[in-house]
């Protein structure tokens, strides 16, 4: 299965020829949140929600055959990746706040990056997939699936907000079945146990303790 | 264990007329009572095997915990230690009245529950038989380590030695069992114990489904070495050493035959190993250890059906292709995805089926007799159709009310920590991301 960049790239790549700008905003996100993890075929109920002038409705059929090429066709034809525009679309109706994280949520997001960074490029991206496919079983609410999405794919952007604890683990073992997919469990293992010595510092600092997140 | 239903039968009847005549064997067709010293010879030998097949328990506890991660060391131990114990008091209480009860359809036994009085013979034979009961039930934990709960793991073993082991025991080692009248030679147990302990732990495997990360969904296997191969080594050692007393125990008398069986299990695990070492060096597969000693195991599980009615080389040659079997069991089931952590599906399973066979090909002065391996082969079918279908509704019933498997959280942590609150190698985790400092701050799951 193709990467969520690559994939949001062909959608962008077949929705261009007929989405305006404040159009495609919009369609791209709905693609992220809801229709990102579902199969090929679901692609026909997207593309009906993104037809809302009768204009794009009477092209419906056009569209849909250029998302299908798009998705077919080979890296090198598709334009680049307009990033996500998920959270781009609530941070700017929130105004985008700046929020304290707190040292729970602080040392998650050293630990994962930890994780992240031990892997290759490859395979960072294959692990946030496999978490965004399984980001659902979290049951958190849509807003905040929405944002943490966002967060997952544009890692430069600011972490949403403060989540539980058990969310946060939740997320690390997500990651640590995602290492164990692609590198199988000894090495994954490894790779945790690596991540929490590299952090552990940083904890005790914040007075956290570390093992609450595993 | 041919004579020994005849002998327990003939036993049973003649306590209930008088207490003192339990004491009493058969000899041929006519009861008469042996002496009292060939009596306490034969108990001393019965029971002295007996402890032998509970040295056995040691062996499997080894092997399993050396090829599992150190993270479910403990985990796999106390399966061992714990389905020996509760297999015990399951087996006396309901397993060995079913096994070797009065047994009018041929099907079950139904009397002799919970024995508490009764011969002395008759205490020889039941404390023989909780060894094969809890034999038969810690096959499956290796297969299934790693990833099941521990009290569901328990509940199975229960359920595997006070029913599912002593109904098909009854068939075979009851002298009014059906596949006994039809003559179905299993002298030790090929198929009594390993078959049987294999098929559960097939069923069991198939619902648990495999370790994270053992099969990925882009189709790479992921091996998981385990951690102690010295330990492996040493379970290994202490099995064979226990299958002395397995197969030459089920004479149930110090016979003058102990020699051949003892000879022809030796023969017989040796070729086993040997073969396991030659099939992977055929098939450019590195020598493992494990396939080694699985090899071996799998030569000792072949020969315990015929043990006692097989020439030694045709003993050797069951073996050999006992552990030829072991090694392609192992590949047949990676490559259908199914993660026996321990190989015991290919080695008990596999091997004993081959086993059961063999005894019916080699059977000494009627080889190659196509009725008997007819028979063989209705036994091995029977065998599978209830020992399967009988554990794949109990551990669904076990997953459906307990649950089966534990969370990804539990196999995150190993099931050290989440299942017994321990680690078993606290001064030598330094790399590890849990340590015993750690137990007491762990989050509940």
């Amino acid at each position: 299965m193709m990467d969520l960049v690559l994939r949001r790239r062909a959608i962008y790549t077949g929705l261009k020829p007929f989405l305006s700008t404040t159009e495609m905003a919009p369609a791209l996100s709905m693609w992220e949140t809801e229709f990102s993890s579902k199969p090929a075929y679901a692609l026909a109920s997207f593309v009906t929600r993104c037809c809302t002038t009768d204009e794009l409705r009477r092209i419906r059929t056009q569209i849909l055959s250029a998302l299908i090429a798009a998705l077919e066709s080979p890296e090198s034809l598709l334009l680049s990746d307009p990033g996500s525009q998920v959270g781009k679309l609530t941070m700017s109706n929130q105004g985008a706040s700046e929020i304290l994280l707190d040292a729970k949520n602080s040392i998650f997001i050293a630990l994962s990056t930890r994780l992240w960074t031990a892997v290759d490029e490859m395979t960072e991206k294959s692990i946030i997939d496999f978490i965004l496919r399984n980001l659902a079983h979290l049951k958190l609410s849509s807003e905040h699936a929405n944002s943490l999405k966002d967060w997952f794919i544009n890692r430069s952007t600011m972490f949403p907000c403060n989540f539980e604890l058990t969310t946060l683990q939740k997320l690390i073992n997500l990651n640590y079945i995602a290492l164990c997919e692609y590198y199988g469990p000894v090495k994954a293992d490894l790779l945790l146990s690596q991540a929490t010595h590299a952090v552990e510092a940083e904890a005790i600092r914040r007075q956290f303790n570390l093992h609450d997140l595993l | 264990m041919q004579r020994m239903t005849r002998q327990l039968i003939l036993s049973s009847t003649l306590a209930l007329l008088t207490p003192s005549a339990a004491l009493a064997g058969a000899v041929g067709g006519a009861v008469s009572q042996p002496a009292a010293s060939t009596i306490a010879i034969n108990s001393v030998w019965v029971v002295l095997a007996g402890a032998l097949v509970f040295l056995m328990q040691a062996g499997f506890a080894m092997l399993e915990t050396g090829m599992s991660r150190s993270k479910n060391a403990v985990n796999i131990m106390m399966k061992n230690y714990m389905d020996l114990c509760v297999g015990t008091v399951l087996f006396w209480l309901l397993g060995y009245g079913l096994m070797f009860g009065f047994n009018p359809t041929g099907w079950l036994g139904t009397d002799h529950f919970a024995p508490s009085d009764g011969g002395d013979w008759e205490f020889t034979l039941l404390f023989f038989h909780i060894m094969f009961a809890s034999t038969a039930a810690t096959i499956v934990s290796g297969a299934m380590a790693e990833r099941t709960n521990y009290l569901s793991y328990l509940f199975g073993a229960i359920g595997i030695t006070a029913i599912i082991y002593p109904v098909l025991g009854s068939w075979i080692w009851n002298s009014n069992g059906w596949l006994k009248q039809m003559g179905f030679i299993d002298f030790a147990g090929s198929t009594v114990v390993h078959s049987l302990g294999g098929w559960c732990a097939l069923a069991g495997v198939i619902l648990l489904g495999p370790r994270l990360g053992r099969f990925s969904e882009t189709g790479t296997i992921h091996n998981i070495p385990g951690h102690n191969v010295g330990m492996l080594g040493l379970g290994g050692f202490i099995l064979w050493f226990g299958w002395f007393g397995f197969n030459a125990g089920s004479t149930l008398e110090a016979s003058t035959n102990i020699g051949l069986i003892a000879l022809n299990t030796q023969l017989s695990g040796a070729m086993g190993a040997i073969s396991a070492l030659l099939i992977s060096v055929v098939l450019r597969k590195p020598i493992l250890i494990s396939s080694t000693v699985n090899g071996s195991i799998a030569g000792l599980v072949a020969i315990t059906a015929g043990c006692a009615t097989m020439d030694a080389s045709y003993a050797a040659l069951t073996g050999f292709i006992g552990g030829i079997i072991s090694v392609l069991g192992v590949q047949l089931l990676e490559k259908i995805r199914i993660d026996d952590v321990v190989g015991a599906i290919s080695v008990h399973g596999f091997a004993g089926v081959w086993g059961t066979l063999a005894a019916g090909i080699f059977l000494k002065g009627n080889m190659f007799n196509g009725d008997q391996i007819i028979v063989q082969l209705i036994g091995i079918s029977a065998t599978f159709i209830w020992v399967f279908f009988a554990a794949l509704i109990m551990y669904g019933l076990i997953k459906i009310t307990f649950g089966l498997r534990v969370s990804t959280m539990h196999e995150q942590r190993g099931l050290d920590i989440t299942e017994h609150g321990e680690i078993a190698y606290p001064e030598f985790t330094h790399n590890a991301a849990y340590k015993t400092e750690h137990l007491p701050h762990l989050q509940k799951l």
